[in-house]
């Protein structure tokens, strides 16, 4: 394989110009001590990001990621105080690479210059060997060198940013590790060519077959079978581009909806509140009718309990004199008033007064014996208002604290609401909603190609076999053609080489599976603290990573969030090694995902592969200082970013 | 560290296809065409390859 026969390639320098927050800019990462280790250190927004951008882009003329902050805006550096971009000052981009030459002791320096003034970019590069400039090439062509040294297939295995470094463990990476080894393995070319021989193939046969009508129909028909397959291969790369495309773009709304104040979720959040409060309205509304009506009754029990108390006493009292007559019957006066006659016999005409005297007693039984029917429901009255008020103030409390209880309910979510509004305040709301319902459009058009993948390779598969069974007809029909002899030996060269490239592609196709497998398992045992505790790490047929336990099953989803890490960086130096291109780590954001001692682990792992590759870390202040301890010693340069009068200035020390 | 790395299409093919050295070696000139030009259209592949066929048919016969 062409590539880096001469050993790794590494960055010896970066300049920037007028690039994004730099103005002037330069980064020196000299090959010295034990380590080739190279730490670049800012707080965010200092330009780390901007820094892997910068290489990627004067390589690849791509930013590797774009931070929202700076989507859409021209990546010409902008000053502050004028609050616009420079847009007639030239952009330039001058990486500076260095291997081992191949064909001496001496050392290859290639420079490559990406320069962008007035939205026209150019490139070029020189190659220096023992201080002579031995080539220059400009655009196609210098980008076809940058191929030869650190591919753009591998471009996603050389520029990372560590918090996402575990994707490349996960179902979405096999879909960018089948291209990027494809590339690298020559199985690109090689199908190709197979691609195109197998035209050839078909011109040959119809020639041959010009007097054979059975022949050319069935060359005709496996042509069309050709076609329909090229057409079903070139649609299933659409469709794993398409998908590829959709889950970028999910991820670039996960990632919008992310520094949305950190939280996606704050319209629906705001919606659901404002339902809990309506509701919880409604509901301090009933209970505090509740406990007022309970509270009135009680109050009106209260009030009348003294007078219906004094009431009753009255009336012990009376009883306890003998002064309430006993009910006396009325319908008996009554009937002496009937008759005119008293008890003792006599008219009550011939007694003046009697009458009279008769008819007052007559109203004043009417009137006690009135009083004694009302005393006893008295009586029960004050016993039940007696009881009420036993049990009334508890109800009343009850109800008081249900009430409170509720309020409170209220006003928490109405804080809570209005925290939402605040932070709703802060954002934009239709963003974060046009972007949720994009990336729900993004995920649904990434599941519809994932099921359009999977039919447009069953048809693959059916229009491979039908092809086979074609390709044997024709040659029992061919056997039997009596042809030129020399429209034969073409036939059945090309036929040959058909086979032989068929052969290949297979072979190379497991080949390259199998030595990434191996030696992803063997860069992973090496790594793992805890060896024993994982039995295999392997590519499967789908190019999906798998890392099984030692008691078998899947291990990747229970792993700790430092032993993915590990185990991401392990395939990324086996699929280095195995293609032969080893270019230099350059990681954004490297313990992005660890704390403390998984932090600790992965600096080690760091430190250790700086020894034969060069690894250079763009960390924040706070990764600096959790691992400056372990990564310093080593370090062969460390620069500090620090931003100035509108700039990004470059303080470096040895 | 012991570096296993793919070996090269070259090797390979030469590998796979030593029975057949002329069908080989048409295979491994169609290969360095492709890969020195992929840039190339159909028309243009073709009538490459056609020219290298013949060439590869001519010298196999001529060293017979």
């Amino acid at each position: 394989m062409s590539g880096v026969d001469g050993g790794p390639v590494r960055f010896d320098s970066i300049e920037l110009r007028n690039y994004r927050v730099y103005r002037q800019a330069a980064f020196r990462f000299p090959d010295s001590g034990t380590h080739d280790l190279h730490i670049v250190v800012g707080h965010g927004g200092c330009g780390k990001t901007n820094l892997m951008n910068a290489m990627s882009w004067c390589l690849y003329n791509q930013e590797r990621y774009t931070p929202s902050q700076s989507e859409g805006l021209p990546i010409v550096h902008q000053s502050e105080d004028k609050g616009s971009a420079n847009v007639s000052s030239p952009v330039m981009v001058k990486l500076t690479a260095s291997r081992q030459d191949p064909n001496s002791t001496t050392r290859l320096t290639d420079t490559f210059i990406r320069t962008q003034t007035d939205g026209a970019s150019s490139f070029r590069h020189q190659q220096i060997r023992d201080r002579e400039l031995v080539l220059t090439e400009e655009a196609d062509k210098a980008s076809r060198h940058v191929n030869t040294l650190i591919p753009r297939e591998m471009e996603s295995y050389y520029f990372f940013d560590g918090e996402k470094i575990q994707d490349f463990l996960f179902n979405q990476a096999a879909s960018n590790v089948e291209p990027a080894l494809s590339y690298l393995s020559r199985i690109r070319l090689l199908q190709t060519t197979v691609d195109h021989l197998t035209r050839l193939q078909t011109d040959l046969q119809r020639q041959i077959g010009k007097n054979n009508p059975d022949m050319l129909k069935l060359v005709d028909q496996k042509d069309c079978d050709s076609e329909e397959l090229r057409t079903l291969k070139s649609d299933l790369e659409r469709q794993e581009k398409e998908r590829e495309a959709a889950r970028e773009e999910r991820d670039r709304y996960d990632k919008l909806l992310h520094t949305q104040g950190g939280v996606t979720d704050l319209p629906d959040r705001q919606t659901k509140l404002e339902f809990q409060r309506d509701d919880l309205n409604a509901r301090v509304k009933t209970a505090e009718a509740s406990y007022r009506f309970a509270l009135y009754r009680m109050a009106g029990h209260v009030f009348a309990e003294p007078a219906m108390i004094r009431f009753d006493a009255l009336v012990s009292d009376k009883e306890g004199k003998n002064e309430l007559p006993p009910p006396v019957e009325p319908s008996l006066l009554q009937r002496l008033l009937d008759n005119g006659t008293c008890i003792c016999g006599r008219s009550l005409n011939d007694e003046p007064g009697a009458r009279e005297n008769l008819e007052t007693m007559m109203q004043r039984v009417k009137d006690i014996s009135h009083l004694g029917a009302v005393v006893e429901p008295i009586r029960q009255h004050v016993s039940f208002v007696e009881q009420q008020l036993q049990r009334e103030p508890d109800d009343v409390r009850t109800l008081r604290q249900t009430w409170a209880d509720l309020r409170r309910d209220r006003n928490k979510v109405v804080d809570e609401l209005a925290d939402v509004d605040r932070e709703l305040q802060q954002i934009d709301v239709e963003q974060v909603r046009l972007a949720q319902k994009n990336r729900q459009e993004q995920q649904d058009f990434y599941d519809k190609y994932g099921t359009d993948i999977a039919k447009t390779k069953l048809e693959i598969q059916d229009v491979e076999k039908r092809l086979a069974e074609e390709e044997k007809q024709i040659d029992a029909a061919q056997a039997k053609q009596l042809t030129a002899a020399s429209q034969k030996a073409k036939l059945t060269v090309v036929n040959s080489a058909i086979a032989i490239a068929k052969d290949v592609l297979s072979e190379r196709n497991s080949m390259v599976r199998t030595y990434v497998s191996e030696r992803f398992d063997e860069v992973f045992h090496q790594m793992m603290w805890q060896k024993d505790l994982y039995s295999h790490a392997y590519l499967d047929d789908s190019y999906r990573v798998h890392v099984l336990h030692a008691g078998g099953g899947e291990a990747l989803a229970t792993m700790s969030e430092s032993e993915k890490e590990a185990a991401a960086l392990a395939f990324i130096l086996a699929l280095h090694e195995v293609s032969g291109y080893q270019g230099p780590l350059v990681v954004d954001f490297p313990f992005g995902r660890t704390t403390g001692k998984m932090t600790e682990q992965i600096a080690e792992i760091i430190k250790s592969l700086s020894m034969d590759r060069q690894v250079i870390l763009l960390m924040t202040d706070t990764e600096f200082e959790a691992t400056r301890s372990i990564l310093q010693p080593c370090t062969a340069s460390v620069c500090a970013l620090e931003r100035q009068d509108g700039e990004t200035i470059v303080e470096a020390s040895a | 560290m012991d570096r296993q790395r793919v070996p090269d299409i070259w090797t390979q093919v030469a590998t796979v296809g030593a029975r057949d050295t002329v069908a080989r070696d048409f295979l491994l000139s169609v290969m360095l065409a492709e890969a020195s030009d992929p840039d190339q259209d159909l028309g243009r592949y073709k009538s490459t390859y056609e020219k290298l066929l013949e060439g590869t048919v001519t010298q196999s016969g001529s060293d017979k």
